[in-house]
């Protein structure tokens, strides 16, 4: 085993452990021995995130232990942007998921764990927040170009909103151009289909084998 | 009407009580809250708390949150239609009511659910309006079948229509609020009326944590403005939206519900507020909330005890569960939380009858069931009474060694108060129950849906009041 692989082997316990301190002190130890950014995240942390995924899924750990090591693994992520953007390299997705609450729906833990767990399986997110108005997510998906759009909505009076979105991207011809999943307490699988959603999951566990099956990964 | 007091259990010392109320106060003051609403802001700031009009960072000071206590009035009439169904919420006083907002109904027959209609609203309405131990309804469901954005005035319509108890409802905004009072008014016979007998109480959510939201605020505050009685009932999820601790839920509660309090008393002072707080834990293994855990029962027993010490009126919730039917889970879960809230004193426990499935769906059986879970409660809750009557040294020696006291007058006097004698549960022997069909709870419980669906009938509104409600749904 060379130097830099029980380097990596430290990486991936720290987080595993989610021990914050000891892995950004990792990351700039990498960082000094001239480890390229891409490595120190798929070699080292990638590994011990999927781990405590592994983990969750086999319930050793439960979803404190999960949005812990997703924010250990941002934090890192953090650090590493500039070195990031000068490798020539780049960190293997799964794929990019943009994620929202949809207009007049301030709710937003059931997004953020999913958001969480979607990290942690290697997709990369961008979260629009909570209360998107529709143009938001029209305009994100035109300028960033996700393979998946998810729109969380809590509330009876809120998934209507769902819909909106939906015949919005139709309207300007993006619809085709993206898959979406709907989520939230108040949806059910036979709103998701008269919306014409592709993908729909009771819970963040579910949604993430829906985005693995919609990009093709299952 | 009975009364039925609390009182009588307890979780919390009055030292830890006073713990939470200052470790509450230093939130508010050093953590703040979050206030969206540009009219609440400025009152807030006029009023001596620090605001920051950028971000909508509000910290209130202690005297301020004090004050607004002192303003919110220590008893509160609620109203019904027929004044036999009035309720003075004060002290240890409880009452029992529907559970509500679910948007599923659930079939007795095949235990699937189905979208709730108008008509799921109508009945359910007028089934805990002939059940004797429901003091309150809410709307059961929230019918799926009318324009959404106003199904606030119909729901309002339905209950108006179909009980004379009192009950809480939703308003959608500053419009739906005037909307649902006027139409509330218009039964009182005026606003001047309704003010002093209240036929509904509001409902508003807080955003945990620490937020008051635009939409909620504004209708508070012209809820205030009409002196109606405001529910702010804070639902937060034990460590999701707020500390996984039942202390610090306790404290975020309260320094959310306390918060919307300062709010609603600086816009009028003595607004009859209502304490509200149903937080529930998050499953840690999934994310979802959970209803049906002892940990309710717990927060349910100690917010109760935080309400008695503000003085303040409460809203609170028990006989809530995670079960999809109603089965032994449902019938454990909510008996639990319902025997304590209740000898605690929770004066408006809500939830109480209704709803499965982690109050998403609405069920008439488990009502009936729960209906029959309430009367046993407030059996024990009202204890076991010691005079000279109930010692009955009289009557013991007239019968003396040997003999039995069924033809006794004194028996006869007391049989129906000492002993419970609910009708729903099977207390029969085996060969009898074989002979009655071998049913089941639910059976039963569905034989009583269909009697009281069928033989009930509610006193009528006058016709031209209906009109005048009618043309406020359709406008």
């Amino acid at each position: 085993m060379t130097e830099n692989d029980v380097l990596f082997n430290e990486m991936a316990d720290a987080i595993e452990y989610l021990d914050d301190e000891k892995s950004i002190e990792l990351v700039d130890t990498a960082l000094k021995r001239g480890i390229d950014p891409v490595d120190i995240i798929e070699k080292g942390f990638t590994r011990g995130l999927k781990s405590v995924g592994d983990r969750y899924g086999t319930g050793e750990v439960f979803l404190t232990e999960l949005v812990a090591a997703a924010n250990i693994m941002q934090d890192i992520s953090n650090r590493l942007s500039e070195e990031l953007s000068k490798s020539n390299k780049q960190v293997e997705k799964k794929g990019t998921i943009l994620i929202g609450t949809v207009e007049t729906d301030v709710h937003s833990i059931g997004k953020n764990i999913l958001k969480s767990l979607l990290e942690v399986n290697g997709f990369e997110v961008i979260d629009l927040g909570e209360d998107v108005p529709c143009q938001v997510f029209v305009d994100n998906v035109r300028t960033r170009t996700p393979e998946i759009l998810g729109l969380s909505a809590l509330m009876t009076t809120t998934i209507t909103e769902q819909r909106t979105v939906i015949e919005a991207l139709k309207t300007v011809g993006l619809r085709d151009s993206v898959k979406i999943m709907v989520g939230g307490a108040a949806v059910t699988e036979e709103w998701a289909r008269d919306i014409g959603a592709e993908g729909y999951a009771e819970n963040a566990t579910d949604a993430v084998q829906i985005a693995l099956e919609l990009i093709g990964e299952k | 009407m009975t009364e039925y007091r609390g009182g009588k259990f307890s979780v919390l010392s009055s030292d830890q009580i006073y713990d939470i109320h200052m470790a509450t106060l230093e939130v508010l003051e050093k953590t703040g809250v979050l206030v969206k609403e540009e009219n609440a802001l400025k009152l807030l700031g006029d009023s001596g708390a620090v605001v920051d009009y950028e971000t909508k960072r509000v910290h209130i000071s202690q005297y301020l949150v004090e004050e607004a206590i002192q303003r919110a009035p220590k008893s509160i009439k609620l109203c019904g239609r027929d004044p036999k169904n009035n309720l003075r919420v004060e002290g240890n006083r409880s009452y029992f009511g529907l559970g509500g907002s679910g948007i599923y109904m659930l079939d007795p027959d095949t235990y699937q659910r189905r979208t709730a209609t108008l008509q799921d609203l109508v009945d359910s309405t007028r089934l805990a309006d002939s059940l004797e131990n429901i003091d309150f309804l809410m709307g059961l469901i929230i019918p799926q079948d009318v324009d959404q954005s106003i199904w606030d005035r119909y729901s309002a319509l339905i209950k108006l229509q179909n009980t004379t108890k009192h009950c809480f409802t939703g308003a959608l905004g500053e419009e739906g609020a005037r909307d649902v009072i006027k139409m509330a008014s218009h039964v009182a016979g005026g606003e001047r009326e309704l003010e002093k007998n209240p036929l509904f109480s509001f409902i508003l959510c807080t955003v945990s944590p620490l937020t008051h939201d635009a939409r909620n605020t504004e209708t508070a505050m012209e809820l205030a403005r009409h002196k109606a009685p405001i529910i702010f009932a804070c639902e937060s999820i034990s460590g999701g939206t707020a500390p996984v601790t039942l202390g610090g839920t306790l404290v975020l509660q309260n320094a959310e519900v306390l918060s919307a309090n300062v709010i609603a008393q600086l816009t009028n002072p003595g607004t009859p507020v209502i304490y509200g707080a149903v937080s529930s834990p998050m499953d840690m293994r999934n994310g979802s909330i959970v209803m049906g855990v002892p940990e309710v029962a717990l927060l349910g027993v100690a917010v109760t005890q935080l309400a008695q010490y503000y003085g303040i009126p409460l809203y609170s919730m028990a006989g809530i569960s995670d079960s999809k039917i109603p089965d032994a889970q449902a019938a454990y879960e909510k008996s639990l939380q319902q025997v304590l809230v209740g000898l605690t004193g929770g004066n408006l426990i809500h939830n109480a009858a209704g709803m499965l499935d982690k109050m998403i769906t609405g069920s008439l059986e488990q009502m009936v069931i729960d209906d029959e879970i309430i009367e046993m409660v407030k059996r024990i809750m009202r204890g076991i009474e010691i005079n000279t009557d109930t010692l009955a040294t009289d009557v013991i020696d007239k019968v003396g060694p040997g003999g039995n006291f069924l033809g006794e007058k004194h028996t006869r006097k007391h049989y129906q108060s000492e002993h419970d004698l609910s009708t729903l549960s099977d207390r029969l022997t085996r060969e009898a129950w074989e002979k009655k069909g071998s049913k089941d709870v639910v059976q039963r419980a569905k034989e009583v849906v269909s009697q009281r669906l069928e033989n009930h009938t509610v006193k009528p509104l006058d016709r031209d009041i209906v009109a005048l409600l009618e043309k406020m749904v359709t406008k």
